[in-house]
């Protein structure tokens, strides 16, 4: 029986420092085989590993329709990507993945999508939305509303450039009130204040909204006083998680094991969970 | 597969024969304690004591199991995969809660992903349970239909002590093998009557039950009730209660490291601790009441919902060694009635 435990080596190729605190990662499986064979859906997950400090949890930053090579973003918040943070170009880690479920992408195909995300809750949102620009006639019109507390805190900053500059995209960026300096040119308000104003139609939309949960909240309650529906509003969750199999009990909620019936989920289905959140 | 006997002289042969090839497993006193234990004779087995403080599912997911070890050279990473050693194994003596509570487990290991190392373990050991002689206060087993000091669930071989011999009925083929590969140890069952007899005196000394309609109504609609408040008044989130219970099966990943070779681990890990949860800056159980109430409706509603099983098979070691006498009969009567 195969060890479900056992990660794949994976090279550090490329770092960006996109924050004061926060880091991507370029990764290339060593193994060819992997390299090769190595798929995932837009929302899915892994356990990234320092070997002998430990693992942990995160999103797959980049889009499944860029071969060859995974991304993955992550914050200095502690014991893992402290280590992780100062590691350098070359050095080599642990990857196990893919786990959880994916963004409905196939469902989403002929709407509007509505893209909301804050802070580096952008990570696994990036990925669905490579994924669509990459197959930008699959949808319809594509708005990404996107904010983080100051200029400093906004990641993946070259690619918000080219956003902005995309014809096919509605994009608008905020930063929290106090957040600005005299040269912004984004917007300034909350995420959810924002996403308001900018006013997206429910008509043949989704929204998928990832962010702080305190955000997520906030947004969630716009959306519905906009009068979308439970359905159209999808989300992924955080729940702390050590195996990513449905076995270490962890992320446990409700009936539910995030690692394997989520991360992602509609609010629709985050309703009939206990009131853990 | 029909029912033996074997004496008492003849199960120490079998247990002495068995140990010299394979790993055998027993009940051991160790101090005031007892614990399953690997033996290499007869003579350390002890068919008649207390329950064991740790349940059985040690046998089959350590406290602390290696997962995978590796050595760092430079950039260099070679993970070396931990190898069970694959030898045959048997537990003998194991009680018939304990034994129950491993289908309960096999769930969890074996659904979507394999956990080879829980399951592999499982797939060479036979369990050959002891119907019990004594039942503690705490025992409440008789509660849970399928459940009782004589239950046959999750055991490949039942022994009964009737006296001079014990009374052998056959499960499984895996416990089968064990008679066919030692016919010699074996003779034709007889004295059935006395066996029986012996049962139902054991499942008689259980006194402790709890009614357990209605609870899983209740747990279905009784999130938010502030009943948790008052039932987990006491309870100082100290896990004695997760460890120590044959079903629990929450586990921690760790690394440790000896300059260049390290290894990851599994360890055993509870809800009943805060930093289970613990996320950066977001925490969704902050007090004891939802983590105590996250053990009990897990156990009595999630895995219900999930795996259609109650995974609590009546063992009361969470009422025997809670330092504050949290007794789970009595939270349970009290949810029931609430
Ligand atoms: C599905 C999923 C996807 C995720 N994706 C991403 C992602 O793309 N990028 C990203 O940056 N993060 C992501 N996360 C979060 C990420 O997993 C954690 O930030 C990371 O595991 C932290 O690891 P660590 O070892 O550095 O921190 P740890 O040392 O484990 O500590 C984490 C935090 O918990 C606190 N903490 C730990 N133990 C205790 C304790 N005993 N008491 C109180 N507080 C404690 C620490 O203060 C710290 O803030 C994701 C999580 C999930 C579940
Ligand atoms: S053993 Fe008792 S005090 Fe300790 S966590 Fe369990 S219920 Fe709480
Ligand atoms: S909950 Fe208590 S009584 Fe039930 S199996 Fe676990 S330790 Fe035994
Ligand atoms: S992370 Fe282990 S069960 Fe979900």
């Amino acid at each position: 029986m195969e060890n479900i435990y056992k990660p794949y080596i994976a090279e550090i190729k490329e770092i960006v420092r996109e924050t004061s605190d926060t880091t991507t990662f370029k990764l290339e499986f060593v193994d060819e085989e992997v390299k090769k064979s190595f798929d995932f859906k837009a929302g899915q997950f892994g356990e990234y590993s320092v070997f002998g400090v430990g693992e942990c949890t995160f999103c797959i930053a980049s889009s499944p329709t860029r071969k060859g090579y995974i991304e993955c973003s992550f914050k200095k918040v502690g014991k893992v990507t402290s280590v992780l943070y100062d590691l350098n170009v070359g050095d080599k880690i642990g990857f196990r993945g893919p786990y959880g479920n994916w963004f409905p992408i196939d469902d989403m195909k002929g709407k509007n999508l509505i893209f909301v995300g804050g802070g580096i809750g952008l990570a696994p949102l990036r990925s669905l939305i490579w994924n669509c620009l990459d197959n930008r006639d699959d949808f319809k019109d594509i708005t990404i509303i996107y904010g983080a507390r100051s200029i400093n805190d906004l990641v993946y900053k070259n690619e918000l450039k080219e956003w902005k500059e995309r014809k096919d995209i509605n994009f608008v960026v905020t930063v929290d009130p106090g957040g600005e300096d005299k040269d912004w040119k984004g917007k300034v308000g909350f995420v959810p204040t924002v996403l308001e104003e900018v006013s997206p139609s429910k008509k043949n939309a989704v929204v998928i909204t990832c962010g702080p949960p305190i955000m997520i909240k906030f947004v969630v309650l716009s959306l519905v006083k906009m009068g979308f529906s439970d359905e159209q509003i999808v989300t992924t969750l955080e729940m702390r998680m050590k195996c990513g199999l449905g076995k270490c009990g962890r992320c446990n909620i409700g009936n539910v094991y995030v690692c394997k019936d989520g991360p992602v989920f509609t609010y629709k289905e985050i309703k009939q969970f206990p009131a853990e959140f | 597969m029909a029912d033996k006997l074997i004496s008492k002289e003849d199960l120490n042969t079998l247990i002495d024969n068995l140990a010299k090839d394979i790993d055998v497993f027993a009940p051991v006193k160790k101090g005031d304690m007892y614990l399953y234990s690997k033996i290499s004779s007869s003579k350390d087995i002890s068919l008649n004591g207390k329950n064991t403080k740790k349940p059985l599912k040690e046998v089959f997911f350590g406290q602390s199991e290696e997962l995978i070890s590796f050595k760092t050279a430079k950039k260099e990473i070679e993970i070396i995969e931990s190898e069970e050693d694959g030898k045959k194994r048997v537990i003998i003596g194991s009680r018939p809660c304990d034994a129950a509570a491993l289908p309960i487990l096999d769930e969890v290991f074996g659904w979507d992903y394999k956990d080879s190392f829980y399951l592999d373990k499982r797939e060479r050991t036979t369990i050959i349970s002891i119907t019990c002689n004594e039942v503690e206060e705490s025992c409440f087993c008789t509660s849970f239909g399928n459940i009782s000091p004589s239950s046959k669930e999750g055991s490949d071989l039942l022994l009964t002590d009737i006296g001079e011999s014990f009374y052998v009925e056959v499960v499984t083929d895996k416990g089968d093998a064990i008679i066919e590969g030692n016919s010699n140890l074996f003779k034709k069952a007889e004295n059935i009557s006395q066996k029986d007899k012996r049962q139902k005196e054991a499942v008689e000394k259980v006194k402790r039950r709890v009614e357990l309609e209605g609870l899983k109504e209740k747990l279905d609609i009784n999130f938010e009730d502030p009943i948790w408040k008052e039932i987990s008044q006491k309870c100082l989130g100290c896990a004695a209660c997760t460890y120590l219970c044959p079903t629990c099966h929450c586990f921690d990943i760790q690394d440790e490291m000896k300059k260049s070779t390290g290894k990851r681990v599994r360890n055993w890990d509870s809800c009943a601790f805060g930093h289970f949860t613990q996320m950066p800056g977001h925490q969704p159980r902050t007090e004891q009441f939802q983590r105590f109430r996250q053990r009990v409706i897990h156990k009595f509603k999630y895995y219900v919902d999930k795996f259609n099983k109650t995974a609590c098979v009546g063992c009361g070691r969470c009422i025997e060694n809670c330092p504050v006498n949290m007794d789970i009969t009595k939270v349970i009567e009290k949810i029931v009635s609430s």
